[in-house]
């Protein structure tokens, strides 16, 4: 078994549209390694979430279509696999949990039977469950009540007081945060191996937004997962991810350490990124945005996609994809500026 | 009032009713603003920080009049807003502008933006045809927007642009007070930074003052001279940014500071993890804070409610463990 | 899907012209739905059909009640396509006549219906409090009575004929548009943009006209174009108890009346004002359908 859990390579997925086609992902690369926290950043558009929900195959076809690439998990591409595999593939090894906590819960029904439903589901798919090759299984009834008590240790596992209690409880009765944690608790209910969190504190509070990157944190040691962390706060990946990958219009554009990356950023758009957020040390007047707008992605800019807006840009940046060159170690950029035609 | 301010606002209070039981009868208030007193400086920017709940966006509405206060003064100026009747605070709005949170939707889907831009002239100084559009061009330029966006409809923007429409249909009646409720919370990165640099620019050329209600410390802190942190509808520490972000005295100003994500994984900063969240609801004694505070109690945080003090030349902290300066 | 729709941000600073782009996109969705093309297109025909027929029909007089016993209860042929009726007259030149009348008809309560509860809904949903109350009690009341026996009852009480059709069917048409615009008026009220409009120093009646009902237009014109089918087929259930044109006037409904004591042996004398009055409904729910994909394309997902 490789070290990476995850490896997507050249992933095009196109959207069919009225307007035309839009390239949305064109050519993404991305590797994530065993236990590692992966953040993937970028703007609004950039295709992160994408690259994010074509691993589950979460992505309506049509009107998307994935037209090249592969979804390698554990060396196996996912995007081969048929539908009911891969069913049984996303309850034995994928948890998702998204930005909205609210519109994730179902309103209607309590804590407790939307957490023993999720276990029950997983274990319904999970050939690993004891007895499942054999065609023997437990009644329902000790089934549910195997799926009740582990909903309860899911409770307090990701830290939710007098879970045995409020599990009986419906969603409105809890915060923002405590829905998090219940969907992290969902998330978990079949032990996966990847965590895929798309933008998991973007709507909560800062304070439970460190609540709630710390239990992620703590989760990751407890069980020895990998997260594939998705976000456009860079704040966010600074103190949660190990490893970061930068996107921008539907490539991958820079990938390295987190360290190595904001010490020394070198796409210029990562640099720009960095340099668009306000910290402790920014002058009044001091901050730079990136000029101009995100590209069209039905008439994308052909070659480098940031070329109309890079400060650098170069003749051949105009026409050719930029490869991907190494600058040190793990990290690397695909940027021509650091390629042997400049 | 100083002489120098150009808001000053006196014990506001906003509850809403709270209606429950089989007929639905009042059955108590909901105190979203509660006892609430600040002032901004002329050509300054005051943050009004808080996490979701802590009333921030309600005082805003208040001092645009989009809500009416239960109680308390706002004083523009010195004439105080509450007591005008709606035909003078129609003709107090060119003084008095807000900028919203989400772009889009801030806008009418169905105007130009030359109609949207245009709209505030006409109703403050009748102006039409020629010279509405000489000003409204003007005003597209100053907010960076070109002038063949005049005939083009609002979803035909980006978010960074549309924000840049708002701020432009807000400077066309030349107000000197701007409320900014959260005006870049729903842009990334990038754009933020642009139109943070907008405000700032425009703050310098023509003599405003904002009000900037905001959840982004790191945002606040590059923007505001000073800052107030609300906490469940109250004000637990006001002082100038400089003295906010180095010395915070609150317990929830510290806990909420350390918890910035700073864009910087070698800052080791000690981060507060608070208890709980604002579902905790309010105590009915004691400091609104305490059941999640982290800091070292005495036993007055459950049965006195610490009053907001003056701790040292102008640094006023509700707190228990910082006494009023002598 | 927010990926999505951004690659919809059309390129600003190519200069293209894009003011009508929502409305291009709008007959491209409308194009691709083959029944509301067929829809439209049916009606297409039959707004021509009632423009020309006076001038083309074979007998036009029969319209006004000529007689002709000796040729009654004759079968469909060539010289009398639909048959003739229990005098003599032809079905055919009578329902082609009879379609600019329920035009007229539906057009015309539509219109009052709409004019009626688009004003009662906008106020009662944009000053709330019990101005709403009063008027929506009183629209409930209509609503708790069935629309029929109410049309019936007005239209009895104003006397036979086709003009007090018209208003008592509008008079209880009207609560189901007030009600569609309290609702919209109520989440539009709530709007920034209608916040931004107040705090610029907007009147009332400014921001009901410019900002909130322009933007309630298109559920409100997809519901009219609805119901047209539905009052059309309600003036013909009113005709068809006598209550509405009195004969000889070429009313559909009516018509169907005349046919009954002779179905099915002569079958086609009802029939084929039956299928006229089918044949507009149907149209108008398939452009009904078609328009709200062109206007309102959420409402479908």
């Amino acid at each position: 078994m490789s070290d990476n859990l995850l490896d997507i390579q050249n992933l095009h997925l196109e959207f069919h549209t009225y307007d035309g086609v839009a390239k949305v992902l064109a050519g993404v690369d991305l590797t994530v390694r065993r236990g590692d926290v992966v953040g993937l950043v970028g703007e609004t558009g950039c295709g992160k979430s994408m690259t994010a929900l074509a691993v589950p195959r979460l992505i309506p076809m049509p009107p998307g279509k994935i037209t090249a690439g592969q979804v390698l998990f554990n060396g196996e591409d996912l995007l081969a696999k048929p539908d009911d595999a891969m069913e049984q593939f996303r309850a034995q090894h994928l948890g998702m949990i998204f930005q909205d906590p609210t519109t994730n819960l179902n309103p209607l029904f309590t804590i407790r039977e939307q957490l023993v439903d999720a276990v029950l589901y997983q274990r319904a798919n999970d050939q690993r469950v004891p007895g499942r090759w054999l065609g023997w299984l437990p009644s329902a009834k000790q089934m549910r009540k195997e799926a009740y008590d582990r909903a309860v240790e899911l409770m307090r596992l990701v830290g939710i007081p007098d879970g045995d209690k409020r599990i009986h409880e419906y969603p409105h009765q809890f915060s923002g945060g405590m829905r998090q944690r219940v969907l992290i608790a969902m998330a978990l209910a079949g032990e996966p191996d990847l965590l895929i969190a798309d933008e998991p504190t973007t709507a909560l509070d800062v304070t439970i937004q460190a609540q709630i990157l710390r239990l992620i944190k703590s989760l990751v040691k407890q069980f020895n997962l990998t997260v594939l962390l998705i976000t456009h706060n860079l704040g966010v990946v600074a103190k949660t991810c190990e490893t970061v990958a930068v996107m921008y219009a539907g490539r991958v554009i820079e990938k390295a350490p987190v360290r190595e990356l904001f010490k020394n950023p070198q796409h210029p758009y990562t640099q720009g990124l960095i340099n668009a957020v306000p910290t402790k040390y920014t002058q009044r007047g001091g901050l730079e945005g990136i000029p101009g707008l995100i590209p069209n992605l039905i008439d994308a800019p052909p070659g480098c996609r940031f070329h109309p807006r890079c400060p650098h840009v170069m003749d051949v940046c105009r026409e050719v994809v930029p490869g991907e060159f190494w600058i040190a170690g793990e990290h690397s950029v695909y940027c021509h500026l650091y390629g042997d035609e400049a | 009032m100083p002489s120098d301010a150009l808001l000053e606002v006196r014990n506001l209070k906003k509850y809403f009713p709270v209606h429950g039981g089989l007929l639905n009868r009042k059955v108590g208030d909901f105190k979203a603003v509660d006892d609430v007193s600040f002032i901004v400086p002329r050509g300054k920017t005051l943050g009004l920080v808080g996490e979701s709940g802590s009333g921030k966006t309600t005082i805003g509405k208040c001092i645009t009049r989009l809500i009416r206060p239960t109680d308390g003064e706002i004083l523009f100026n010195g004439v105080d807003l509450t007591k005008l009747n709606n035909r003078d605070m129609r003709k107090m709005r060119s003084e008095i502008q807000m900028i919203y949170q989400a772009p889009a939707a801030s806008l009418n889907g169905r105007m130009t933006v030359g109609q949207i831009v245009g709209e505030p002239l006409l109703l403050h100084e009748k102006l039409k045809g020629a010279a509405a559009r000489q000003r409204v061009l003007e005003l597209l330029h100053v907010v960076g927007l070109k002038e063949e966006h005049y005939y083009r409809y609002p979803h035909e923007f980006s978010g960074g642009q549309q924000q840049r429409i708002g701020i432009a249909r807000a400077l066309a009646v030349q107000p000197s007070f701007l409320v900014l409720d959260e005006p870049t919370s729903a842009l990334d990165v990038s754009v933020q930074a642009q139109i943070l640099n907008l405000l700032q620019d425009l703050q310098d050329r023509f003599n405003l003052t904002y009000l900037f209600i905001s959840h982004d410390l790191g945002v606040v802190r590059y923007v505001c001279d000073e800052v107030a942190l609300l906490y469940l509808g109250k004000i637990v520490e006001v002082a100038d940014v400089q003295t906010i972000f180095e010395e915070p005295k609150h317990p929830y100003t510290q806990a909420l500071i350390s918890a910035i994500p700073e864009p910087d994984p070698t800052d080791e900063k000690e981060e507060i993890i608070l208890k709980g969240d604002l579902s905790l609801s309010k105590p009915d004694v004691g400091c609104p804070f305490a059941p999640r505070c982290h800091a070292a109690k005495v036993s007055e945080c459950d049965t006195i409610e610490p009053p907001l003090v003056d701790t040292d030349g102008g640094h006023r902290v509700a707190c228990h463990l910082h006494p009023e300066a002598v | 899907m927010a990926e999505i729709s951004s690659s919809n941000v059309t390129d600003l600073e190519s200069g293209a012209p894009v003011r009508w782009d929502n409305l291009r996109r709008g007959l491209y969705r409308f194009r691709s739905n083959t029944l509301s093309m067929v829809g439209l297109s049916a009606l297409l025909i039959i707004v021509v059909i009632a423009i020309i027929a006076p001038f083309v029909v074979p007998f036009p007089e029969d319209a006004e009640g000529a007689l002709h016993v000796t040729e009654r209860l004759q079968a469909p042929s060539s010289v009398h396509p639909f048959g003739t009726d229990k005098v003599g007259r032809d079905i055919f030149s009578r329902v082609l006549m009879g379609t600019g009348l329920a035009f007229r008809v539906g057009f015309v309560i539509i219109v009052l219906a709409t004019t009626i509860g688009v004003s009662i809904g906008g106020i009662a949903g944009y000053f709330g409090g019990w101005l709403d109350e009063i008027l929506m009690r009183i629209t409930d009341i209509f609503l708790t009575v069935p629309a029929l026996v109410l049309a019936i009852a007005i239209t009895a009480a104003l006397g036979n004929g086709i003009t007090n059709t018209m208003i008592g069917i509008s008079l209880v048409w009207w609560p189901g548009f007030a009600r569609l615009t309290r609702s919209l008026v109520l989440s539009l009220r709530e709007e920034p943009f209608v916040e931004a409009a107040f705090g610029i120093g907007a009147s009332n009646m400014r921001i009901i006209f410019r900002h909130i009902l322009p933007n309630a237009v298109s559920p409100i014109i997809i519901k009219m174009t609805t119901d047209f089918g539905f009052a059309v087929l309600t003036a013909a259930a009113l005709g068809f108890i006598g209550l509405g044109a009195q004969p000889p006037t070429p009313e559909w409904g009516a018509m169907i009346n005349d046919g009954r004591s002779y179905f099915p042996d002569e079958w086609w004398i009802a029939t084929f004002p039956g299928m006229a009055i089918w044949l507009m409904v149907f149209s108008w729910n398939l452009l009904g359908d078609g328009l709200r994909d062109v206007l309102d394309p959420r409402a479908r997902r």
